[in-house]
């Protein structure tokens, strides 16, 4: 059995898909803004029963999105895949989106720092890296690269904004995707440490150096 | 209960896993029941935050998340078990930065869970401090008054057992170690801050300057460390800049030697409001020699026994988070809920 966790976003989900019958066992959705590392207990406990505490392989969504959402789910991976002994592999959370087009389209989302990422999946894979754009440039940018395809967003607030479609990452098309790797893939991606898709690097302001004496009180 | 070839030979128990990851140390112990530690693995992030000159939670919380994984499997390995025989798990769920609390809890809840259902213990980062003294004592924990300094607080607490913690006093501004690292700061001195004073100070004449011991009259057990801040604040500029080697070593020892001495007075106060004669040390600030040194001296001009946390269990780390976890599973005290979130703000005592 496979156990996909997917917590990029507030609208988080859990499913298991069963290797023999090829179709999803179980699956469980619940929304949280922050609160994914409370809220995620009670269905994973409710998983581990149906599976039995047996699992074969253990896929998180990378994001990009939510850190701590991202972070809760890869705390739980590895947790469980050190008790389980089962493998685990992460996968970004832009190639589970929930499309209706097939498995080619973009997805837009919320970068902060006033911009917006756009990245392209073929195939429900990932095309190159997440482009990010001003705000201030991204109604005309996306205007032109999203014209005639499917766009999707988890960000409420970009739909109207972009005339795209609300839809997010979920556990179901995570764990069918996970289904279809093959034990090489896996066996690389599960070499690979767990780390959220990150956007950019960490916001760090750096202190000015100071003469002694000279230096703000309020520091 | 059945224990595979993996357990210890000679088993104690509980068998506890511990995670901690509050501020920029991601640690891993595992222990044997209150005497034993087994394995304590720490990571520390200082080198990674040094360019910055403090903590950047960010960039620690990254760094945790890569962290954690291949520590635990050091630490099992090191003490010898398998994940199995853990009978109990344990984590810091504050107080702490968020997006680092998040990590050590939930991996440690998750491998409770997987790990059949087993305890999991939500441990408060400064019982881990204000128990640490008692690790290694074949008396256990005992009714004392507690002194817990450290980067973040300043806290005396009547300890009168297990879960049993009475706030006397806290600060009202700067924690204690919170004032060594600012002065350090201001000093030119390299992050961390606190030992660095340390070191200086001990070529230092500690009553060169004549800095203020807040509140040390003020009857109550409160602390306030911003004003002595302030007073370096205003040396600094009275003195040949750059500072020559004596007059930083005598800063140091006279800021230093300000903190301990209203640390000190505080202490005893705080035992003969008690009626205990018991006094315990701990938190990173407690490493410092001079604390230790006139501390020391105090309590035995006065008949009162002092504890101090060994050096090892001062600065962050999870064998004191195993130490608390084993002491509250044997007390049957009831495990916590995996529902539970953490508390970047979590108290000890009111």
């Amino acid at each position: 059995m496979i156990l996909s966790i997917e917590t990029s976003t507030p609208r988080a989900s859990l499913a298991l898909f069963d290797r023999e019958k090829a179709s999803i066992e179980w699956e469980h959705a619940f929304t949280t803004e922050r609160a994914h590392n409370s809220v995620i207990f009670s269905p994973l406990k409710e998983a581990l029963e149906v599976c039995g505490h047996s699992l074969d392989l253990i896929v998180v969504g990378l994001g990009p999105g939510s850190y701590s959402g991202v972070r809760v789910g890869i705390a739980v991976a590895n947790g469980l895949a050190i008790a389980l002994g089962a493998p685990v592999v992460g996968l970004s959370s832009l190639v589970a989106y929930g499309a209706e087009g097939g498995d080619d389209f973009l997805v837009i989302g919320d970068a902060r720092r006033a911009s917006v990422f756009v990245a392209e999946v073929k195939s429900r894979a990932l095309v190159g890296e997440p482009d990010l754009i001003d705000v201030k440039q991204a109604g005309e940018v996306l205007a032109k690269r999203t014209e005639g395809r499917e766009t999707l967003t988890a960000d409420a607030p970009l739909v109207d904004r972009y005339g795209v479609r609300l839809s997010g990452p979920n556990a179901v098309v995570l764990a069918r995707l996970a289904a279809g790797l093959k034990e090489d893939q896996i066996a690389e991606l599960a070499a690979r440490p767990l780390e959220p898709a990150y956007l950019r690097p960490p916001h760090i302001t750096t202190p000015k150096p100071k003469t002694p004496g000279a230096k703000s009180l309020k520091d | 209960m059945t224990r595979s070839a993996t357990a210890p030979p000679s088993y104690a128990g509980p068998l506890i896993l511990a995670l901690e990851s509050s501020c920029d140390e991601t640690a891993v112990a595992i222990a044997d029941g209150l005497d034993h530690i087994l394995a304590s693995e720490i990571s520390s992030q200082v080198e990674l935050h040094r360019p910055y000159g403090g903590v950047v939670p960010e960039l620690a919380s990254r760094n945790h998340n890569l962290n954690l994984r291949p520590l635990i499997d050091l630490a099992l390995e090191k003490a010898g078990v398998s994940i199995e025989v853990i009978d109990v798990f344990a984590a810091t769920a504050g107080p702490g930065l968020a997006s680092s609390l998040l990590i050590g809890n939930t991996t440690a809840k998750a491998l409770a869970l997987a790990a059949g259902g087993k305890p999991f213990y939500s441990i408060n980062h400064m019982e881990g401090h204000l128990l640490s003294p008692f690790m290694g004592d074949p008396e256990g924990i005992r009714p004392c008054a507690a002194l817990v300094v450290s980067g973040g607080h300043t806290l005396l607490i009547h300890l009168r057992g297990l879960g049993d913690y009475q706030l006397l006093g806290t600060t009202r501004d700067d924690a204690a170690g919170e004032a060594f690292d600012k002065v350090a700061k201001m000093l030119g001195l390299p992050y961390p801050g606190g030992p660095e004073i340390d070191r200086q100070a001990r070529a230092g004449d500690p009553a060169a300057f004549d800095f203020p011991r807040s509140m040390i009259d003020s009857g109550d057990l409160g602390f306030s460390f911003s004003g002595l801040k302030t007073a370096m604040f205003y040396q600094l500029p009275k003195l040949d800049q750059p500072l020559s080697p004596t007059c930083l070593a005598d800063l140091c020892a006279s800021f230093q030697e300000a903190v301990v001495d209203v640390l000190v007075a505080k202490a005893l106060t705080a035992i003969r409001q008690t009626g205990e004669t018991l006094l315990t040390l701990s938190g990173g600030v407690s490493c410092n020699h001079r604390l230790r040194e006139k501390m020391s001296a105090a309590c035995e001009k006065n008949g009162i026994e002092l504890k101090i946390a060994a050096p090892a269990w001062c600065t962050d780390n999870a064998a004191m988070i195993a130490y608390v976890a084993a002491a509250k599973a044997l007390h049957g005290v009831e495990p916590s809920s995996l529902d539970e979130d953490v508390n970047p703000n979590l108290r000890l005592a009111d």
